[in-house]
């Protein structure tokens, strides 16, 4: 049994497992963060830390809302770092087994697969690939 | 005996007196007849043979035995040869190699090998027990200590745990927590509690109330070494000791008193509504907190006697392999920095002082190390009488790589050519570095310089010697920074990077072919918009042009800003990576309102606008 | 003798779902309130072994209802529900007098867990 975290951008339906999620926040001020590639919306104070924001619509290329709405900020394994999305829905239980796992659909980007739940299509969030791309925009910054 | 918990003291304390025993080794290298300095050498390895033997490092302790006895030899003899000396410096690098050991929880390595290599001038025999001090370890805490962690599901760990806690508190008295509640309220998500709690409950009674807690993975009721033991081992082994002298704790608590007081007044003021109190009272506040403030950045502060040692050893070596003679001197080791700046220093020191010795002094001559305080800058100084560099040679190296034009490389001065050495690439060439008296690796000093906040500064007359000058900040935490606006965000520039800041009206503006100038000073700067360099959409004209006269790659330029907004003094936070790679971004800050406040990065802004 | 409860919550699917949990596992729901004014009145009225306040309400908020009911009756046991990344108004509402919490979306078998230890709790 897993428990997901649904969110939603563009017109996407994504999910995060929820022991990835430190918390969500919402309503921040975004700070420019200079230099910074396009995906980095700013950044966020959260507890004291300046916590880099994950513009999630420039990423997956989705026609971007206004920002800062909704944030979900993942455990420090992953950062620390927020990603802005469009939504935040209930949290769902799942088994996940060969009946809702639709692993062929799992071949764009950063999903990781694709789980029907109840006959809604939610792509698992790929934050392996996130952080491996992350490191090569950072570091190809200004060239 | 467990003494598994004072490793660190222990590496803390032996690490200084070996470095006292190098310091030592050193002086008496030129003076091999000073009786003190034998008799304080000895004292420094009797020291570490006690401790290591206590901590039941055997292998280090009989190392430090041996060093002992041979000293013990010389101290009849009343002097020390330079056989000796050496062995003993040889002899030093194998005890902090052991204490590395040590520190990585390694086993010690086997010092046979090199105790097989003592010098033989005389015999002695002379063994004296190894002793070693009782250490009292039976603390007089009691209650029932209680170790908590909950599912990694759990959502929300930090109110978890303080539910866990009150709950805790209403069956028995908490003596102690870790964290405790009020870190639980301020937002903590530890990933465990430790509690000690004294009550009528028997263990199986508790064990039977927080079962009912599901949310709990682990309920443990730890005994008392067993959590020495937890807590030793959580503790990151990167946990730096900062000693601190008992006036300085005086002072602290002290000001504590004080701010207390000044708590109280203002909760008067407040209930009175007394606002001109008020005013005094925070104006109160106000000198507390800088004093607080400074006193702590004492305890961060460390002077620059450790490192000076290093470079000195690094002298003596080098110069006993290359067979030449070189004077050390040094001025002003007294003086205090950061100690995080100290150790991002140290290498790049050794660095710049091996080049001293390789290709600035030819046979014989001088090094000078010098510190000195400017304001709230340091200014570190590695200078030496040798051989100097010669500009020319640096600007055919120039042409030929193709980094200077004709014209350039005719108008082009000194001071800039100079800095040209520090160009990743130019100087890696090892037949440049010989011919133009300087060696590898400058690209690299001046990086870490720049990284901590500095400025690198090269002079040099040909034939009459080189200086390489550091400017740097006092503090790399808190540094004073100057804030300026941009396309309406906020952002800062450490101080330490800033010549002046003017305000110039738009007909002082010139301009040569497409480059817009300003004249400061008798030179006539180039004027670049932050705007520009940052790709933000261009502002409208302004009545007066905001300037920040700025120093990058070894070139005065006049910084385009919309606003200057003024000077303050920041604790800045590193990013965490990947966002620490951001080119022209070096860390933040939040300022007391919640802003966050973004730290420019000069220097790669422009390499990336050339890139 | 089945334990009494109070539903605190402005929306009536979060009322009807705690409902629903009680009943069927034989508590006795003496009354519902949507803001935290109706809530104060409704324990005074009661005095039930337990309360469910919801957080974030119109009018008058949970922490404040859960504050001045407190103030009246030091005893009251109240479990907060809140929403996820509502940490910092969790830790308010423990550090005012709150005796556990559930987060939102829950299911019955954790809010059960969560009411029954507190009611019986010495």
């Amino acid at each position: 049994m897993k428990q997901l975290l649904p969110f939603r951008v563009g017109y996407e339906n994504y999910a995060l497992e929820l022991v990835e999620v430190q918390e969500v926040v919402e309503n921040q001020t975004i700070y420019d963060f200079p230099g910074s590639p396009k995906v980095v919306a700013g950044a966020i104070g959260f507890h004291g830390r300046i916590v880099p924001v994950i513009d999630l619509a420039v990423l997956l290329d989705f026609p971007t809302g206004k920002l800062g709405q909704r944030l979900i900020v993942l455990v420090n394994k992953w950062g620390p770092v927020a990603l802005g999305v469009d939504q935040v829905r209930a949290i769902i239980n799942i088994e996940i087994n060969q009946t809702n796992q639709m692993q062929n659909y799992a071949e764009r980007n950063y999903i990781r697969d694709v789980i029907n739940c109840g006959g809604e299509m939610i792509s698992l969030f790929d934050l392996d690939q996130l952080q491996i791309n992350l490191e090569s925009l950072c570091a190809q910054t200004g060239g | 005996m467990d003494v598994s918990k004072f490793t660190e003291m222990f590496l803390v304390e032996a690490a200084e007196h070996l470095q006292m025993m190098v310091d030592i080794l050193i002086q008496l290298d030129s003076d091999p007849e000073d009786r003190d300095g034998i008799d304080a050498l000895f004292r420094e390895a009797h020291s570490i043979k006690g401790m290591a033997a206590t901590m039941e490092h055997a292998e280090t302790a009989r190392l430090a035995h041996h060093l002992e006895e041979r000293l013990d030899v010389c101290r009849h003899l009343g002097r020390i040869s330079g056989v000796e000396i050496d062995w003993l410096l040889e002899a030093a690098d194998l005890l902090e190699l052991l204490l590395s050991d040590i520190r990585n929880e390694q086993p010690e390595r086997n010092v046979d090998n090199f105790i097989a290599t003592i010098p033989k001038e005389g015999e002695s025999e002379v063994s004296s027990p190894v002793e070693g001090k009782a250490l009292d370890l039976t603390g007089h805490s009691h209650g029932q200590l209680i170790q908590l962690r909950l599912r990694e599901t759990v959502i929300a760990p930090g109110p978890r745990f303080l539910v866990l806690l009150k709950r805790l508190a209403d069956i028995g008295t908490i003596l102690e927590s870790i964290p405790s509640a009020e870190d639980l309220i301020q937002g903590g998500d530890p990933d465990q509690l430790l509690v000690r709690l004294e009550s009528d409950a028997s263990q199986d009674e508790l064990h039977q109330e927080l079962l009912k807690y599901s949310e709990l993975q682990e309920i443990s009721f730890p005994d008392e070494k067993e959590e020495e033991k937890e807590t030793s081992l959580k503790k990151p082994s990167s946990g730096k000791t900062v000693r601190v002298s008992t006036e300085l704790l005086d002072h602290f608590i002290n000001l504590t008193g004080e701010l207390i007081t000044n708590r109280n007044q203002l909760q008067n003021v407040l209930k009175e509504r007394n606002w001109k109190e008020l005013d005094d009272g925070i104006g109160q506040l106000a000198r507390l907190v800088k004093n607080l403030h400074h006193q702590v950045l004492q305890v961060r502060m460390v002077s620059l006697e450790g490192l000076v040692g290093r470079l000195s050893r690094t002298v003596h070596d080098l110069s006993r392999s290359h067979g030449k003679e070189i004077k050390f001197q040094v001025e002003g080791a007294e003086i205090e920095l950061d100690r995080a700046i100290v150790e991002e220093l140290t290498d790049p020191l050794v660095h710049m002082v091996r080049n001293a010795v390789d290709h600035g002094i030819e046979q014989s001559g001088a090094i000078f190390v010098k510190a000195w305080r400017e304001r709230d800058q340091v200014l570190v100084q590695v200078a030496d009488d040798g051989r100097g560099i010669d500009p020319e040679k640096i600007r055919q190296q120039a042409l030929e790589q193709g980094l200077l034009t004709q014209t350039q490389s005719k108008s082009i001065r000194d001071y800039d050519l100079f800095q040209m050495i520090c160009q990743p690439g130019f100087s890696t060439a090892e037949e440049v570095s010989e011919t133009s008296g300087r060696g590898v690796g400058m690209d690299v000093v001046k990086t870490v310089v720049e990284q901590v906040g500095g400025i690198l500064l090269i002079d040099s007359v040909l034939g009459e010697g080189t200086k390489i000058t550091l400017k740097l900040p006092l503090s790399l935490a808190i540094i004073r920074v100057l804030i300026v606006e941009c396309d309406g965000s906020r952002m800062a520039m450490p101080i330490t990077r800033v010549v002046q800041t003017v305000e110039i009206s738009p007909e002082e503006v010139q301009s040569s072919g497409k480059q817009l100038m300003v004249h400061y000073q008798d030179e006539h700067l180039p004027m670049l918009s932050l705007r520009k360099i940052l790709k933000l959409p261009q502002g409208a004209p302004l009545d007066t042009i905001p300037l920040v006269i700025t120093e990058v790659m070894g070139r005065k330029i006049g910084l385009v800003v919309d606003r200057l907004v003024g000077q303050r003094e920041v604790f800045v936070q590193r990013l965490p990576a990947p966002f620490d790679q951001v080119r022209g971004c070096s860390g933040g800050t939040i300022l007391g309102d919640g802003q966050i406040i973004f730290l420019l990065d000069l220097q790669s802004l422009f390499e990336r606008r050339r890139g | 003798m089945s334990k009494r409860v109070l539903i605190v919550d402005d929306a009536l699917f979060m009322r009807t779902m705690l409902r629903d949990i009680f009943v069927e596992a034989g508590w006795q729901v003496v009354a519902e309130a949507e803001n935290g004014e109706q809530a104060i009145t409704e324990y005074q009225a009661y005095q039930p072994d337990l309360v469910t306040m919801d957080l974030v309400m119109p009018e008058m908020g949970g922490i404040d209802a859960l504050k001045v009911i407190l103030n009246d009756d030091s005893a009251a046991r109240i479990v907060v529900c809140s929403a996820l990344g509502q940490k910092k108004m969790i830790l308010d509402a423990i550090n005012a007098g709150a005796k556990d919490f559930i987060v939102k979306p829950f299911q019955s078998v954790q809010v059960l867990e969560v009411v029954e230890r507190v009611v019986m709790a010495f």
